[in-house]
């Protein structure tokens, strides 16, 4: 195969990974949970397991935001103990603030929780830029900002339970399964992003396309975040 | 999962002007995405017209029209009222309030056969989306008519049914306040109805649950 036809393979594969992500949009349905499910959670009486725990899971596997950062985050992991210890780390963050925030009342305002959570995008894109490094010098311990983003990601999924007044009984079962959904999402979604992933680092054209890759990934975090600041300022009028 | 490769040599990290050209470049494709595309979408605000042009507005005037709710819409030819229009029907007036729960949408519907019309005035104490369509008779199972679809607290009009069948409006309070909603209504139509989604905890589905009203001839 000669090089322009091996370039033309690379961009069609970089289209092909990418592809899905640009659409999410537009392919997956609202972020918050979906009207269908808004009346279910509305007539909720007391515990329901499974629900919730689909729920959970389906909030993650169609909630691109969550996975945009978790691309962000094990784009340049290869080694299963790295993307474990990440994916943990994440992991306890969000549901300290999941748990925390609904049994605890706390309020955040979602659409700037959401903003954040844009932003850990655009923080991770440009940190596998080697943004940090080249700008200050200094490279900001990567495990720690998965844990405090992780804590913003969690405040983000008690918003959209809090949306729903859910019954003071069967409450903590409830948010429990939720979130034990939230982890099953994660696990299916992190396959699919790893198989993508360790296929492509094969690739020759990895490294080249790696760049270009990491500010679409930051152009898709602004663009989260410029959603959710201006809903903000919709929403205040 | 089992990964093999090895560790990749360390990337020098990018030129300073390299990734100053990334993050502006990147910030630039997500302000035009914003404004041409998610704007209008999300929110019906449409700065450049990129919405209006390739219809991605219709998407926040629809999030909470009859399309959501798995119906097929048409738009209607419309029909050209005549200055005066004698009606067989008896005439009838309603007036109604309802509470528009968190979340909750409804519909409510009058029966009026082709020609009928009737005058309404509705108000909430907030913001509504609403679908003001009708419902052709033999038109099969979940098609409407859309007549009217907006956003607003009040809305007042006449009324002239294209078609025989039940003509009225679906709202939906897509806030976290509880709203009260009053219609008043007075015109040639022989009944009206309100369709409420009532979720059955045992079957775990959604049925539409018909309340017939009582319309009254307008007292002596």
């Amino acid at each position: 195969m000669d090089r322009k036809l091996s370039r033309q393979w690379s961009v069609a594969r970089v289209a092909l990974i990418l592809g899905p992500l640009l659409l999410a949009p537009a392919i997956v349905s609202a972020h918050g949970v979906a009207r269908g499910d808004a009346r279910f959670l509305q007539t909720l009486q007391g515990a329901a397991v499974a629900p919730l725990m689909y729920l959970g899971a389906k909030h993650m596997v169609t909630g691109y935001d969550h996975l945009l950062f978790l691309v962000g985050v094990i784009f340049f992991l290869y080694r299963v103990r790295d993307v474990v210890q990440y994916v943990t780390l994440f992991t306890i963050g969000h549901s300290l603030t999941l748990l925390g925030g609904v049994l605890g009342g706390i309020h955040a305002n979602s659409y700037i929780v959401d903003a954040i959570i844009g932003l850990s995008v655009v923080y991770k894109a440009f940190d596998n830029l080697q943004g940090f490094q080249r700008v200050f010098g200094w490279q900001p311990n990567t495990r720690a900002a998965v844990l405090v983003f992780g804590l913003f990601h969690g405040f983000g999924l008690a918003t959209k339970l809090q949306d729903f007044s859910l019954p003071a009984r069967g409450l903590v079962t409830n948010i429990v399964s939720f979130n034990v959904g939230v982890e099953i999402g994660q696990v299916l979604a992190l396959t699919a992003v790893l198989i993508a992933l360790s296929y492509w680092r094969t690739r020759p054209g990895f490294l080249r396309h790696a760049f270009v890759t990491n500010t679409v990934l930051m152009a898709g975090g602004f663009l989260l975040m410029g959603y959710q600041l201006s809903g903000y300022v919709i929403a205040a009028r | 999962m089992r990964m093999q490769q090895p560790d990749l040599p360390p990337i020098p990290p990018p030129s300073t002007t390299r990734l100053a050209v990334a993050t502006l470049l990147a910030a630039l494709v997500a302000a035009i995405l914003l404004v041409t595309v998610v704007l209008p979408a999300e929110y019906g605000i449409d700065p450049v017209g990129t919405g209006r042009a390739l219809g991605l507005i219709d998407l926040y005037a629809g999030a909470s029209s009859a399309e959501s709710k798995g119906q097929a819409t048409r738009t209607v030819a419309r029909v050209d009222p005549k200055i005066v229009m004698p009606q067989a029907a008896a005439y009838m007036t309603d007036a109604v309030r309802f509470t528009l729960h968190r979340f909750e949408g409804f519909e409510y519907k009058y029966r009026i056969e082709k020609g009928g019309g009737m005058v309404y005035s509705w108000q909430a104490t907030g913001r509504v989306k609403y679908e003001f369509h009708g419902e052709p008779d033999g038109a099969g199972l979940g098609v409407a008519d859309s007549y009217e679809k907006a956003e607003n607290d009040h809305a007042s009009g006449t009324f002239t049914a294209p078609t025989s069948g039940i003509h009225g409006w679906f709202w939906e309070n897509t806030g976290d306040t509880e709203l009260t909603l009053t219609l008043t209504s007075a015109g040639y139509y022989s009944a009206a109805t309100e369709f409420r989604q009532k979720h059955d905890p045992i079957k775990h589905k959604t049925r539409v649950e018909e309340i017939p009203h009582d319309v009254t001839p307008p007292s002596k």
